[in-house]
Formats: C-alpha cells, sequence, structure tokens
C-alpha cells in the first residue's frame, strides 16, 4: 500500500458523535414501515400450526369471496410460475409450502387485502386441512437411523444432509499417550433469534412501463436480496431495485433472503400494486431465522506442564426443516473450524461436522455465528486444564498463546493470524479486572457471605473475509465511488449497508482526512442497488475494514487529482500542497491557496483551465480486496456475584480490551460493544427459543423469550489495543467479538464462583441454583 | 399437555353416562358450544367459541367415544381446528358409584398447536381446569334442569 501524501488524521481516531444520529433521535429515521406508497395493498401470512405434515386441501373461498380481498396465493400457484427460493445443495425451497409443511411458522398462504387488519381476519377465515406426519425436534435424536425424516422432499435419505471431517496426522496417538491429561466437555448453546428492535419487512412495487420492479428491504445485503429476487422471478438483474432505507438492526439474521421477500414481490408483479408486508414480533420469533443451538463435543490433551497440544471437536447443528444457502447448520460450524484452537499454539487437531434437518425454523447467522461456541470451547478447554493441572489460568493462557514475535502465524486450522496483541490484551484485561487482588476481594465477600467468581474470555475474531476459494460466502471485496460537487461537497456511494453500524459516519471520517473537508462535508450515500455500485453489504464484520478501505483508496486517488488540478492553478509542484478546511495551500505559503470549490469548478466547467492529459471531473471508484482473513484479538473478564437465595448473577464489573487494528471513532467501537455484551448477557442467563416435543414453538412473546433489558446491560470498562492491519487505514472489523466473547466470560465468572462446570446454556436462576446446591447436573449431551 | 381430574355427578353411573353422551346436555355443559350435532354412532361434530387469554377463536372439530364401556368407562377423543390453532385430545373416562352417586375421573394427553401453544402453553394447564370446572358445573345444572322438566 502506498503511503497517503501527508495527512493529518482529523477525523479518523476520533469520537465523533455520529451524524445519523440526529434523524434517528428526533424520530425522522425513515424505515421499510414508514414506507407509503399510493395504492398499497397488505398481506398476511397463513402459516403452519403443525411441526409436520402433509397438506390435503386449502379452503379460501370466503377470503376469496370477500371485497377487501385482492389476492390469496398459494404455493401451488408459486410451482406454476416456478418461483422458488434457492437452498443449500441446489434443493429449491418453496417460497409458500407444497403439500407438505415441516416446521411451525412455515407460510402456506398469503392473503392480500385493503389494509393489514382485513388481511388478519380473512387469512384467519382460510381452513387449511391438515395430515399430521411424524416430527422430530431433537437434533440428536434426528440424526438416529430409526428418526422420522423431517422434510420428505429433501433429496438426501436422512435427516443428517451435511458432513465434513478432518483430522492431523498424529492426533490419535497424541490422545493416546500416556502422559496427557485429557479434559472432556460436551458444550451446548441454545437456540437464539436475532431479534433487532426492527423486524422484517418489505414493500415491494411493480412498474409497468418499465417491466421493472422496486423493493424496499430491511436487508442486510441489498445487491444480494436483488440477485435472488431477480433469479426467483426471471427478471434481469437490471429490471430488480433493493433500496434498504434505514434499518434497525439485523444481527445477522436479516442478511438471508426470505419466503415473504419472494412471495411479497411476486404479488406486486401480479397485482402491479405495491403490496407490503410487516413481520410482527410473534412471526419473526416463529419464522427469522434461528439461531446457535449447537452441540459441540469436545476433548483437549495437555502436557503436565500445561501446554495445549491437541484439540478435538465433533460439532452438531441444526438446519430446521430446509438448510438455507448459509444455513446456521452449516456457518456456525465450517467457520468455527478455521478458529477453534484460538490464540493457543495447538498442534494437533480434528473435527467432524454434521448438519442435521429437523421439524424447526430453518437456522442461519446471528452475531458471532460460530465465535459464542468456539470461543466456550477454547476457553472451557483451558480452564478444565488449568483447575485439574494446578496451573494458575492466566498463566496457561500466556504459555499458550501466539506470541507477537510469532506473528504471521499459521494455525493448524490452515489460517493465518496477522499480527495481534494476544498476551497483551489478556494482561491489560487482568489488570483492569483486578485479577491480582481478587482472590482477597473473594475472601472477604466470603466472610459477608457473599459469593463472586471471576470469569475471562480471550478471543480472535475472523474479520472482513476476502477471497476465500471458489465459493465465496460473501462479496470478496467492496466498493466506494467519490465524487467532489462543483461546491467542494463530498458524495460518497459506498456497498456496504448500515443496519446500526453508523457507516455515514465512520466513512465520513476516513475520506474528510484524505480530502482535507470537514466530516459534515461528506454524505455517505448506502443501501440502493441503484445508487451505488456492487457490493456485499454488511455482515462478517467486513465493513470499515472492507468498505472504508475502498473509500480510503478511492479517495486517495481524488485527493491526487485534486492537488494535480490545484497545482496547475497554483503553478506549484503537487506534492509541496497540503489540503485543509477544503482548501489547498502551498506549504509554508498561506497567501496561495485555491479552494477545493475552485478545484471542481475548473474540473467540470473549465477542462481548458486543467493540466495536460487531465480528465474533466472529480470522481473516483476503487475496489478494494483485503487478505482472506483479517484477525481482531482481545479479552473479557467479568466479575460477578450469585445470590445463592434466589439464582440471580449480578455483573459487577466488566472489562473489555479489544484490539480491532486501528480504530475509526472510537465512540462506535465502543457502543458496539456494550451492546454485545448485552446480548452475551441475554445468551449466557436468559434467551432460549424453547419447542415442545411436537415441534410448538412455546416462546413466541418476549414474555417467555426474554431479552436482556438495558438494566441487564453491565457498565463495561474499556482497554483499546491498536494493532495496526494491512488493509488501508490499519483497521480490522469488530462487530461480532463483544458477542464472542462475553458469554463464555460470564458463564466462566459463575464456574469460578461455584467451582463447578457448565456444559449448557443458558444458565436461568434455576440451574445456577442447582449448580449452587451442589447438584451438579449433566449439563451437556 | 397432561390432563386429569375428578368430579362428583349427581345420579348412579348408569344414569351419568347416559348423560354424559346426551348431544343435548353436552350442547348446554361445553363453554363455548354454539353447535353440537350427532353424525354418527359415538361421533360428534361441533363448533365451539373459546378464549385463552387474548387468543379468542372460532373453533370446529369431532368428538368421537371410543371403547365404550357403559356404564364404567370411555375413551373420549377430541380434534378441533380454528384460526388460532388447534386441539388434539384422548382422554380416558372412569364412572364408580360413589354413594347414590358417581364419581368421574378423567386422564389423558391433550396436544395444542399454533397461536395457542406459543403464547399460551404456560397457561393451559390452569385454563384446561377452568374449562373442566366449567364444563361439569354446567353439566351438573343442565342435569338438575332435565330431571325437573321429567
Amino acid at each position: 500500500m502506498s503511503a497517503p501524501i501527508a495527512t493529518r488524521p482529523q477525523f479518523a481516531g476520533q469520537r465523533i458523535k455520529r451524524l445519523e444520529d440526529p434523524r434517528f433521535l428526533t424520530g425522522h429515521g425513515q424505515y421499510v414501515a414508514d414506507i407509503q406508497l399510493s395504492g398499497t395493498v397488505h398481506v398476511a401470512f397463513v402459516r403452519s400450526n403443525y411441526a409436520h405434515a402433509h397438506i390435503k386441501g386449502i379452503n379460501a373461498e370466503e377470503a376469496r369471496k370477500d371485497p377487501r380481498c385482492f389476492a390469496v396465493l398459494t404455493g401451488a400457484e408459486l410451482a406454476q410460475a416456478k418461483v422458488f427460493l434457492p437452498g443449500a445443495q441446489n434443493a429449491p425451497l418453496p417460497a409458500l409450502a407444497i403439500d407438505e409443511v415441516c416446521y411451525v411458522g412455515q407460510p402456506i398462504c398469503a392473503v392480500v387485502a385493503t389494509d393489514r387488519y382485513a388481511a388478519e381476519d380473512l387469512a384467519e377465515t382460510i381452513e387449511v386441512n391438515y395430515d399430521p406426519l411424524p416430527a422430530v425436534v431433537d437434533t440428536l435424536a434426528a440424526t438416529q437411523p430409526n428418526a422420522p425424516k423431517a422434510n420428505l422432499a429433501f433429496p438426501t435419505p436422512g435427516n443428517v444432509f451435511f458432513h465434513m471431517e478432518h483430522a492431523t496426522d498424529g492426533i490419535d496417538d497424541l490422545f493416546a499417550d500416556p502422559q496427557v491429561v485429557v479434559v472432556r466437555q460436551t458444550f451446548r448453546t441454545q437456540r437464539q433469534t436475532g431479534m433487532p428492535m426492527e423486524t422484517r419487512g418489505i414493500v415491494a412495487s411493480w412498474e409497468p412501463g418499465t417491466a421493472s420492479l422496486t423493493v424496499y428491504a430491511a436487508t442486510q445485503m441489498p445487491h444480494g436480496l436483488r440477485d435472488t429476487l431477480a433469479a426467483a422471478l426471471h427478471l434481469s438483474q437490471s429490471k430488480v431495485r433493493v433500496i434498504s432505507p434505514d434499518v434497525g438492526g439485523g444481527f445477522g439474521m436479516k442478511a438471508p433472503v426470505y419466503p415473504e421477500d419472494v412471495v411479497v414481490s411476486f404479488l406486486a408483479q401480479q397485482l402491479g400494486r405495491p403490496v407490503k408486508w410487516i413481520s410482527d414480533r410473534r412471526e419473526g420469533i416463529l419464522a427469522d431465522t434461528h439461531a446457535r443451538d449447537g452441540l459441540h463435543i469436545a476433548e483437549a490433551a495437555f502436557s503436565k506442564d500445561g501446554l495445549f497440544l491437541g484439540l478435538r471437536d465433533h460439532m452438531i447443528s441444526p438446519a430446521g426443516a430446509y438448510p438455507l444457502g448459509l444455513s446456521g447448520a452449516v456457518a456456525e460450524t465450517v467457520l468455527a473450524t478455521l478458529v477453534l484452537p484460538g490464540p493457543y499454539k495447538v498442534q494437533q487437531y480434528a473435527w467432524q461436522i454434521d448438519g442435521v434437518l429437523t421439524n424447526t425454523t430453518p437456522t442461519g447467522t446471528y452475531r458471532g455465528v460460530w465465535g459464542p461456541a468456539a470461543t466456550w470451547v477454547q476457553e472451557g478447554m483451558i480452564e478444565r486444564a488449568a483447575r485439574q493441572l494446578g496451573i494458575d489460568r492466566v498463566e496457561i493462557r500466556l504459555k499458550n498463546m501466539v506470541r507477537k514475535e510469532e506473528f504471521p502465524y499459521h494455525s493448524v486450522a490452515g489460517v493465518v493470524y496477522d499480527p495481534g496483541s494476544y498476551q497483551e490484551s489478556l494482561q491489560l484485561a487482568m489488570e483492569k479486572i483486578g485479577y491480582a487482588g481478587f482472590e482477597e476481594e473473594r475472601r472477604q465477600a466470603a466472610a459477608q457471605g457473599r459469593t463472586l467468581g471471576l470469569g475471562i474470555a480471550c478471543f480472535i475474531e475472523p474479520t472482513a473475509m476476502g477471497v476465500m476459494g471458489d465459493e465465496p460466502l460473501t462479496v470478496p471485496n467492496d466498493v466506494a465511488s467519490i465524487r467532489i460537487e462543483p461546491s467542494g461537497q463530498v458524495i460518497a456511494q459506498v456497498g456496504i449497508s448500515s443496519h446500526g453500524q453508523g457507516h455515514e459516519t465512520t466513512v465520513a471520517q476516513l475520506i474528510a482526512d484524505q480530502l482535507g473537508v470537514d466530516v459534515q462535508n461528506v454524505t455517505v450515500l448506502h443501501g440502493d442497488t441503484a445508487a451505488v455500485p456492487y457490493g456485499g453489504g454488511t455482515g462478517g464484520s467486513r465493513s470499515i475494514t472492507i468498505g472504508g478501505g475502498a473509500a480510503i483508496l478511492a479517495a486517495q486517488e481524488l485527493r491526487q487529482k485534486v492537488l494535480q488540478i490545484a497545482g496547475h492553478l497554483l503553478e506549484a509542484a503537487p506534492e509541496d500542497l497540503e489540503i485543509a478546511d477544503s482548501t489547498i495551500q502551498v506549504k509554508g505559503v498561506p497567501g496561495r491557496t485555491v479552494t477545493l470549490a475552485q478545484v471542481a469548478q475548473t474540473a467540470y466547467m473549465l477542462p481548458q483551465k486543467l493540466p495536460q492529459g487531465v480528465e474533466p471531473g472529480l470522481e473516483a471508484t476503487k475496489r478494494y480486496t483485503p487478505p482472506p482473513i483479517t484477525f481482531s484479538n482481545g479479552c473479557h473478564a467479568a466479575v460477578v456475584e450469585i445470590d445463592r437465595a434466589t439464582g440471580a448473577v449480578k455483573v459487577l464489573r466488566y472489562v473489555v480490551v479489544e484490539d480491532c487494528g486501528k480504530m475509526v471513532n472510537p465512540m462506535i467501537v465502543e457502543g458496539q460493544i456494550t451492546g454485545g455484551v448485552a446480548q452475551g448477557v441475554g445468551s449466557a442467563f436468559l434467551e432460549q427459543l424453547v419447542y415442545d416435543e411436537n415441534g410448538q414453538l412455546m416462546t413466541t412473546t418476549w414474555m417467555d423469550y426474554l431479552m436482556p433489558e438495558s438494566t441487564d446491560a453491565p457498565k463495561v470498562d474499556f482497554g483499546h489495543i491498536e494493532t495496526p492491519s494491512q488493509n488501508p487505514g490499519g483497521m480490522k472489523g469488530m462487530g461480532e467479538s463483544s458477542l464472542i466473547a462475553s458469554p463464555t466470560a460470564l458463564v466462566s465468572a459463575v464456574e469460578d464462583a461455584l467451582g463447578v462446570w457448565v456444559g449448557a446454556l443458558p444458565l436461568t436462576p434455576q440451574r445456577v441454583l442447582a449448580l449452587a446446591e451442589g447438584r451438579q447436573e449433566d449439563a451437556g449431551a | 399437555m397432561q390432563i386429569k381430574g375428578d368430579q362428583l355427578l349427581s345420579g348412579p353411573p348408569e344414569v351419568v353416562y347416559e348423560q354424559l353422551m346426551d348431544p343435548e346436555i353436552l350442547a348446554k355443559a361445553i363453554p363455548g358450544c354454539k353447535a353440537l350435532n350427532k353424525v354418527a354412532e359415538n361421533k360428534y361434530q361441533g363448533e365451539l367459541e373459546l378464549g385463552v387469554a387474548a387468543i379468542k377463536g372460532h373453533y370446529v372439530g369431532e368428538v368421537e367415544i371410543r371403547d365404550p364401556q357403559p356404564p364404567n368407562r370411555y375413551v373420549m377423543a377430541v380434534s378441533g381446528q380454528g384460526g388460532p390453532g388447534f386441539v388434539n385430545a384422548e382422554l380416558n373416562f372412569t364412572l364408580t358409584p360413589h354413594g347414590n352417586d358417581t364419581s368421574l375421573y378423567y386422564e389423558g394427553e391433550a396436544q395444542v398447536g399454533g397461536k395457542i401453544a406459543g403464547v399460551g402453553q404456560r397457561m393451559l394447564g390452569g385454563v384446561a381446569k377452568m374449562i373442566a370446572k366449567q364444563f361439569f358445573s354446567a353439566m351438573s345444572k343442565a342435569i338438575a334442569a332435565q330431571e325437573k322438566t321429567q
């Protein structure tokens, strides 16, 4: 990377208040539900009440006769039009059920009416005649040879639709060696869902004049949605425009394309009028992708002096009834295989994956995807070894971590760790949490009848994925198109798409520094496939590293051109110029200046004044492809107090040391982490989607699915270490680390407080009480 | 979901058993029952309006008496479906003499699906008990009323 011409960072690295916040905080955000197109009709879905059944018939007579009804759409009609959703292993998924339903909440019919109220009422009049089939809900039960098949139409013979395995040479010898100490644990994460504040929603509008479709959708990946809708509806990509207006959170749940997206778009095309559907919370909990719910049957081999020699993990993960393109069963496990050794120099490594079909809602990605489980496994193994071998928990970690001088480090999992601060992060976190004095603190608390524990979670986070083989999970690059308008104002169009990350601020900060303008003078446009070049949207902690990297490159190119034109106007060499406050000045000669607006006007309107060979205009488009993986790292630490009467766990102190390379805006970094730690409280103690044995989801309201509240969110004490990456600006991704590490830190603190091991989440008060009373359960398998 | 309970009904098992099979009495006693018709021997069809908390709905269903052993026992299979979901249940009823009256014991398994399960499952046990209580108290009244007219 060529060094940028003497640019003094003014904005990058600063705690700049988010430029988008005034509109959010004053209620002027424009979300999909706010989109009002004239003539809009509204959709309600009839969803399966059975986990598995044949559909013998659908009677929609009463609804169809109603004057408020515009259409009733069934799977048969979609099949006739050859409209399907793409799924894993090229198995097309029905957007509306055809003959068979495979999970409670699966859409069967769509009713279109004058308003949502009418649509809901009409949906209730539709009679679906079910013939129940045997359902299989439990993931392990579904792997048994005699288990009922969860999805009769799916091409694999049994429910295990995906299997992979790998082992290094010599791992069996290692585990058989009587000299090594082997620790074992089964780790089970609970089923959760992303639960953004804004539910999913879509407004689709067909323009007959141009035979084109415009879709407003709450999505993380506008181009991904456009490509899939175009393919599903047999339209060319140029005839589909996807706009994601303000999006109120996604957490991975808004990355896939859903049946409802296809149905609403198809209906708009058929009816020739705008069609709208906004998910309500209950149907969101039923039909948004679910996540986690994985089983890790793990064992680790240590030398007697605490070297982490080997790791084995058998991962079993449910896809639900239909494996999506990026099924949770695959994403949670395949990505985990890359990073299960974590920050430790493990030498021998084996893993197996079984992806399983069950009669449950399809699984997808949730913030951190593979991470919370893999971190729990790594740290769980280290903790167990430390206690068994009588080695200090911090000491054993430091001993096994990749050291500063060992980067770039080629891990046993086949990936390269770029430079980080593994030992330094742990040491700083321990200093901040008061590790050295904690045993004394614990003793004093115990003397007052209080039970304290300290938890540790070191993590690595693979971010900003670049080229990773011939079947990319995401776009392995991203783009920024920047132009300086004749007024000197800067407009940037980017392929990343904010759903709460604050890109309108951070990307503006990066560009402002390169172009020497105020951050307020940079407008960042995103989330509209007609306005921005092809991009990968936001997911996988990719945006600031890849999209921000592209913005820096495009701004650097533009800066060169500005300086070239300004040099010509000022009769000075470009390298003798500097830009500040939208003014270009000859270094050390305060009088010799030209404004950015003058340069821009020259570029557009006075081409005769441009240097020879310089094209008119001030615009640049650059695409940035990062290395395969850029690794962030850090450490979370928690001190908790257990209420032995109620089983409640109170977080007394929480420390996060984060190394995400160069920070563009530390306030946004800390905001994202604070949110992820709150989600970690949900994962560790509260949230769980529960099915009964017949496949009925019993937790479809916030009465039963407990979300962390603001009062549950610990106040985080932050430590920052910045190990720059090779990417432009030195950034690394950081969107997921907070939820990757926090559940483990909290669970580890409870384990430390009670002297127990935990193998399943969430740690509800009942379970904490059982553990406190010595009723050590087999919390795993 | 497990359902069980017992109830004392006036009259000997021979009388109570007949009353429990009488669609007219049942229609009056079943909470929210809008219609109940005998469609075949031991088979009834009906319509029900019922609410579990905020989930109110209209259900159409079938009741079948299986393995009738008057006046001692029978099995009742219920399947109902409506906007908010479905209920399928199979209940064993046992009648034993208790002085001049009858002690009725029932137990069985109910399966619910849809909104009723997703939103109401936690209170369904309580609701089922409440409905049974309403049913039997209405039943006693209906029997008393019938006895008066006879």
